[in-house]
């Protein structure tokens, strides 16, 4: 395992406090690295000046208009899956937990376009109402399915309640999708987790649930902690379990559904990175989630520009974590199939 | 050792407790004396590990009630609980890659508010729990990497930082070796002693009991058969009752206070496995 504590040297919450200040100092260069990337070719230094002194011109409108939303949506939607996966695999003690897996972006994407085709709502920051609604109603249908019957919520009963409102959801928003005529590609795109043509109006309606629900994660990062080490421990110590797992289920369908609503359900971030964060600092669920946020928004950022960057293709983000997601998701069904049954 | 009685810190009056519907504690009293070692025995599925979860607050009864200085615990929150009560289950979980201080420093929720930074008492208190379980060194390690009888330690160590004057503890001899055993049941009775705690724990060994415990219950199907010192309760009637075990009690030749020396038990394993007693 490469174990921080093996790379960095001194004690080991100064290693874990380094650890992290490295990958928050690796965002802005990565970020201003995916502004370069793109179709047409815009010199690394012209940011700047197209922010400062914005002239109208086609680099600096392709920079404003289009390269600088897709890269602040996807460090966004990396941070809040992450932190909602880290959040679901403690509160669950579930290896497989995460908001792709567990059926809630399919719920959150189902009642958008839901509410797309059957009412005329379409602004974002109503939308993202419909998210919040059809992410907590598919968390909860996920939790009491895989709860029926003999040893409860286990591992594996849960992942595939949610494979099967997955697959169920996604069908039902893709009919949606496929008979609306009306329907633009932006929408279809979205469907598939997108960051392309988001609007900077649409990145700053929909950052501040985002933002407010990794505050509060951040904050709540020690009764996660503790509810990670299981009801009856955290219980003996004094958490009100019942309470602390309703706010930890809240903040999921807060950074989830906020995150759907900008991109579509992206999915493999919030069960590969908790994961990448547990290697580095352990089990600590502070550090996890802590680790977490830049982790993710790192993975997203160079997932949706490194492939346009490598091949010139401009794949659907949702698409390119499938690709490279899957692969994880397996080595640890397989790794973890022990704890499963 | 002390007085022969003191007042009643945590009292159950009348209690019936179960699971799914089949009642496995029925209409019990017990009150547990302050500044006391209380040791529970009886014999496998007598109900001590649900009577002691009751007690702990989590498990609530069906009928009647379980009160720490006459207020009833239904009636406090989980922290207030957990601030003068500790519980350490008989197979405690956690993630293994947990560290021993991660778990311990997890023994000071209860004092500790939202948002509030580490405090001294805090500190204080953990490094306190690792002194006296002598985990100190192995503070670092993952749980994973430890023994059965360090984990256990750890587990302990957790209890202690949790600073309540009150410990009930489920079996927390059972997977140490002798020594251990000893060990931790002389550091039990020195947290009696000289910290004033009462401690209610889970034994299944009678004469340790009887040299280490100040009162000894006995349960048998889910009621109390018997409850005093040693020597009121290690006779050899009581133990053929609760137990279904023959034997003698002698005079323990190293320290005042009965020994228990069994014979033989007195059931017998028919063709279908079963139990079934012979008395």
């Amino acid at each position: 395992m490469p174990n921080l504590d093996a790379i960095l040297p001194g004690r080991r919450r100064n290693r874990r406090a380094l650890g992290l200040v490295l990958l928050i100092a690796l965002v802005p260069p990565m970020a201003l690295w995916a502004l370069t990337v793109g179709s047409s070719q815009i010199a690394p230094g012209m940011w700047f000046d197209a922010l400062m002194h914005p002239d109208g011109s086609r680099e600096h409108i392709v920079l404003l208009d289009i390269r600088l939303p897709r890269m602040l949506a996807g460090l966004l939607v990396g941070a809040q899956l992450a932190v909602a996966g880290a959040i679901m695999q403690a509160v669950t003690a579930n290896p497989l937990a995460s908001p792709g897996l567990l059926g809630i972006n399919a719920g959150a994407a189902f009642a958008v376009v839901l509410a797309l085709a059957f009412t005329s709502i379409d602004a974002s920051g109503s939308l993202v109402w419909f998210a919040f609604g059809g992410a907590g109603v598919a968390g909860g249908c996920v939790y009491a399915l895989g709860s029926i019957g003999r040893g409860g919520a286990t591992p594996l009963k849960l992942a595939l309640a949610g494979a099967v409102l997955t697959a169920f959801l996604t069908s039902v928003t893709t009919s949606l999708l496929l008979l609306d005529q009306g329907t633009l590609d932006n929408l279809r795109l979205w469907a598939a987790g997108s960051l392309m043509g988001r609007s900077l109006a649409t990145v700053a309606e929909l950052a501040p649930y985002g933002l407010a629900g990794l505050a509060c994660a951040l904050a709540a990062a020690r009764p996660i902690m503790t509810l990670s080490l299981g009801g009856d421990v955290a219980s003996t110590v004094g958490q009100n379990v019942v309470r602390w797992r309703l706010l930890a289920g809240l903040l999921v369908v807060v950074l989830a559904g906020s995150a759907v609503a900008l991109a579509g359900p992206v999915g493999f971030v919030g069960l590969v990175v908790p994961h990448a964060a547990r290697m580095l600092v352990g089990a600590d669920y502070r550090w996890i989630m802590a680790y977490s946020a830049p982790l993710g928004a790192l993975l997203v950022l160079v997932a949706d520009a490194g492939i346009r960057w490598l091949v010139g293709i401009d794949l659907p983000v949702g698409i390119t974590m499938a690709l490279l997601g899957s692969p994880v998701f397996i080595a640890l069904a397989r790794r973890r199939s022990g704890m499963m049954r | 050792m002390t007085e022969p009685t003191s007042p009643v810190l945590l009292q159950a009056r009348d209690v019936t407790i179960g699971y799914d519907g089949r009642d496995i504690v029925n209409r019990l009293s017990i009150g547990i004396e302050r500044g006391r070692f209380t040791a529970l025995l009886g014999p496998n599925g007598c109900g001590k590990s649900t009577l002691l979860r009751a007690l702990a607050g989590l498990l609530a009864p069906r009928a009647g009630t379980i009160s720490l200085e006459g207020q009833p615990i239904a009636q406090l929150s989980r922290k207030q609980l957990a601030r003068r009560l500790s519980f350490l289950p008989q197979i405690p979980r956690a993630p293994d890659d947990i560290t021993v201080r991660d778990l311990v420093e997890q023994g000071r929720y209860p004092h500790r508010r939202p948002l509030a930074p580490w405090s001294a008492a805090d500190r204080a208190a953990c490094t306190e729990a690792l002194e006296l379980t002598h985990m100190v060194a192995l503070a670092d390690q993952p749980l994973a990497a430890l023994s059965g009888g360090q984990r256990q330690r750890a587990w302990l160590a957790m209890t202690l930082a949790q600073s309540a004057d009150i410990l009930l503890l489920d079996e927390p001899t059972t997977y140490l070796d002798m020594a251990h055993q000893l060990e931790l049941l002389a550091l039990l009775r020195r947290l009696v002693d000289e910290r004033g705690k009462t401690i209610l724990a889970v034994l299944h060994d009678i004469n340790q009991a009887g040299q280490f415990a100040d009162k000894l219950a006995l349960l048998s199907n889910g009621s109390i058969a018997g409850m005093g010192r040693a020597v009121d309760v290690i006779t050899p009637e009581t133990i053929r009752t609760v137990f279904h075990v023959d034997g003698m009690v002698l005079p323990n030749p190293m320290a005042p206070g009965p020994l228990f020396l069994p014979r033989t038990a007195l059931t017998i394993i028919d063709a279908t496995g079963e139990d079934a007693t012979r008395s």
